[in-house]
């Protein structure tokens, strides 16, 4: 089957080019044409953000900023560095990212293999068991009183145990699992004597060394970009992470600005170099976030991809 | 009783597989079906001092108050406001997305522009929310700046009534390009051989997007369309909650945020738990529905 489609190829380009009528040269054009826009608009606030970060803030505000950075602005990057919110931040969110993630994966790697097993007798229970909570859930109460009851508050464990495994993930992996390592394979590590423990350790896992990737970057990029939890369970400004600190200095000027344009007028004059100059830094503090996922992602794009593929095969 | 020791061992492997099932099973008891059974805390009046064993049960005075407020049907309508506005603007742009990628002669080009539209789905909420606020920014932001230049009056982007298509169309920038993943997915599955026929039939190009393309997702459509349909009555509150305005709660105050509200910063937690009850059942409800008329009318569902 495969043989034949290939033998075509050569052939089949032949007949694609000659077949190409007019119609079909203008449906190119424009496709390509609105794509191309599309593309444009949708890369453009990345961008945008990036280049008003460098530019000096009255050229930022007084519309000089569309396409190319304007002046500079090392007296706002000098700030942000001064902020030391900012950086306890982003040490916190190493933290939590490495913690969780080393979590997700011991777990999730662990319970796919056994569930991918199709002679575990506990697979069919289990499996409908972790299938139910796709649907129903306890809820944001019932779960905030389990953690404060667990003692979790104020801890790393409050943003890695409820999240320990991602029901989809565990999904994926079992797929996977299933189709990549088989039933003889297992069965002849068994008759040699090997256990389950060791067979996964020692062959299922350095096998898997693509499906550990996608799942590592998955959660990865999750606690990276997690606020709701830390907003839950951290009540300590002291362990916010990252995009908790981002969300409380985006947020303060904005609520700031509508309680001034409630009061009176005057104020507003007042403030605005002020506000000016805290604007420009939001985009700084913006750039410093998205920075590190932007410059890694282009590199593992394809994995993502790869985790989407694999769950449709068995969505 | 060399059987004797064959069974021994086999029972032995099995424990070792329960073993390491073991993390995963105590996380679904204790994280998921924990708080389902701590779900009781609905019917009760739960007092954080004496607990749920001495706190007392009430039926369900909960639900009954939250029907009794008329603020509750206020943000039941906020709720479906925005679910249904951005089904309806936000589902069929991944469809057309994926179809338009899938006809790109130039494969590397393809590449390129994927990963522009993939992008933004990795952008975290509050960054993409902090875009959107510092590009809205009514005396300083990008859109009011172009506004002006034009010729323009600045607009007011904290009002009541521009909350919805701010909301709306950094959705679309944030899932728009990732959504069209699934749909490709199932387009990489075509046969070659469907377009050769297609070609030696004389099919242009738009009939072949028409006849082949569509046809051959419309199975996946079902199931996100069920999906969707399914989720119509849970928005979720991270991202509302971030574009939450003195100016704007009258539209922007939804069921999932008001249990935030009325839960963690009143300490209502009895309260909160029976509308986030209510609301999970109404969304297992519609799943369930929509999973039923699409097995009917096409046979296809998600079991």
């Amino acid at each position: 089957m495969t043989d034949t489609v290939n033998n075509r190829k050569p052939r089949r380009t032949g007949a694609l080019l000659r077949s190409r009528r007019q119609g079909d040269l203008l449906f190119d054009v424009v496709n390509l044409s609105v794509l191309a826009a599309l593309t444009a608009l949708f890369f453009y606030p990345m961008y945008m953000v990036f280049i008003a970060s460098f530019s000096s803030p009255t050229m930022l505000f007084n519309g000089k900023v569309m396409f190319l950075p304007r002046g500079s602005n090392i007296d706002g990057f000098r700030r942000v560095m001064n902020m030391p919110e900012l950086w306890r931040g982003y040490l916190n969110s190493i933290y939590y990212t490495i913690v969780g993630t080393a979590v997700n994966l011991a777990i999730t790697t662990t319970g796919a293999f056994a569930l991918s097993r199709k002679r575990f007798w506990l697979k069919t229970p289990l499996s409908i068991m972790v299938m139910v909570t796709m649907f129903f859930g306890g809820g944001m109460i019932p779960s905030y009183l389990l953690v404060r009851d667990l003692r979790l508050i104020n801890t790393v464990w409050a943003l890695v145990l409820p999240g320990a495994v991602s029901t989809w993930n565990l999904i994926i992996s079992r797929a996977f699992l299933g189709m990549t390592i088989s039933d003889e394979l297992q069965d002849a590590a068994l008759i040699d004597g090997c256990g389950h423990i060791r067979f996964f350790l020692s062959i299922v896992l350095p096998l898997s060394s693509t499906l550990v990737a996608i799942l590592g970057m998955y959660y990865g990029v999750a606690h990276w970009n997690a606020y709701w939890n830390a907003l839950l369970y951290m009540t300590n400004k002291d362990r916010y992470p990252l995009q908790l600190v981002l969300r409380n200095i985006l947020r303060m000027a904005q609520i700031a600005i509508e309680e001034a344009k409630m009061g009176n007028n005057e104020l507003i004059r007042n403030v605005d170099e002020l506000y000016q100059r805290s604007e420009s830094m939001k985009y700084i503090i913006v750039v410093a976030a998205v920075l590190p996922i932007m410059i890694v992602f282009p590199f593992i794009e394809k994995y993502f991809v790869k985790g989407v593929m694999i769950g449709s095969i068995k969505g | 009783m060399p059987e004797m020791k064959r069974f021994a061992r086999r029972i032995g492997r099995e424990w070792e597989l329960l073993a390491l099932v073991l993390p995963t099973l105590a996380f679904y008891v204790i994280f998921h079906y924990g708080p389902m059974y701590g779900l009781r805390i609905a019917f009760m009046d739960y007092n954080p001092f004496l607990g749920f064993a001495k706190s007392k049960w009430v039926g369900l005075k909960h639900f009954r108050n939250f029907f009794a407020s008329p603020m509750s049907w206020t943000y039941i309508a906020n709720t479906l406001r925005i679910s249904v506005v951005s089904f309806i603007c936000g589902y069929p742009i991944p469809i057309i997305l994926a179809l338009m990628f899938n006809s790109l002669p130039l494969k590397q080009t393809r590449k390129l522009i994927q990963t522009v539209f993939y992008m933004p789905n990795f952008v975290s909420v509050v960054v993409t929310v902090g875009m959107l606020q510092l590009f809205t920014n009514n005396q300083v932001g990008i859109i009011n700046q172009i506004v002006r230049r034009l010729g323009g009056s600045a607009l007011d982007f904290t009002t009541a009534g521009s909350f919805l298509p701010q909301y709306v169309i950094s959705g679309i920038w944030s899932g728009a390009g990732w959504s069209t993943l699934i749909y490709t997915g199932a387009l990489a599955g075509v046969s070659p051989e469907l377009y050769e026929a297609a070609i030696v039939d004389g099919a242009s190009k738009i009939q072949r997007v028409l006849r082949i393309d569509l046809p051959s997702i419309a199975p996946t459509l079902s199931i996100t369309l069920i999906l969707a349909i399914g989720g119509i009555m849970s928005v979720g509150n991270e991202k509302v909650l971030l574009m939450q305005l003195p100016t704007n709660l009258s539209v922007t105050e939804i069921i999932s945020t008001y249990t935030y509200h009325a839960g963690i910063i009143n300490n209502q937690f009895s309260f909160s738990s029976a509308i986030g009850l209510m609301n999970s059942a109404v969304n297992l409800a519609l799943v369930l529905a929509a999973n039923f008329i699409s097995r009917r009318a096409t046979d296809t569902g998600l079991w």
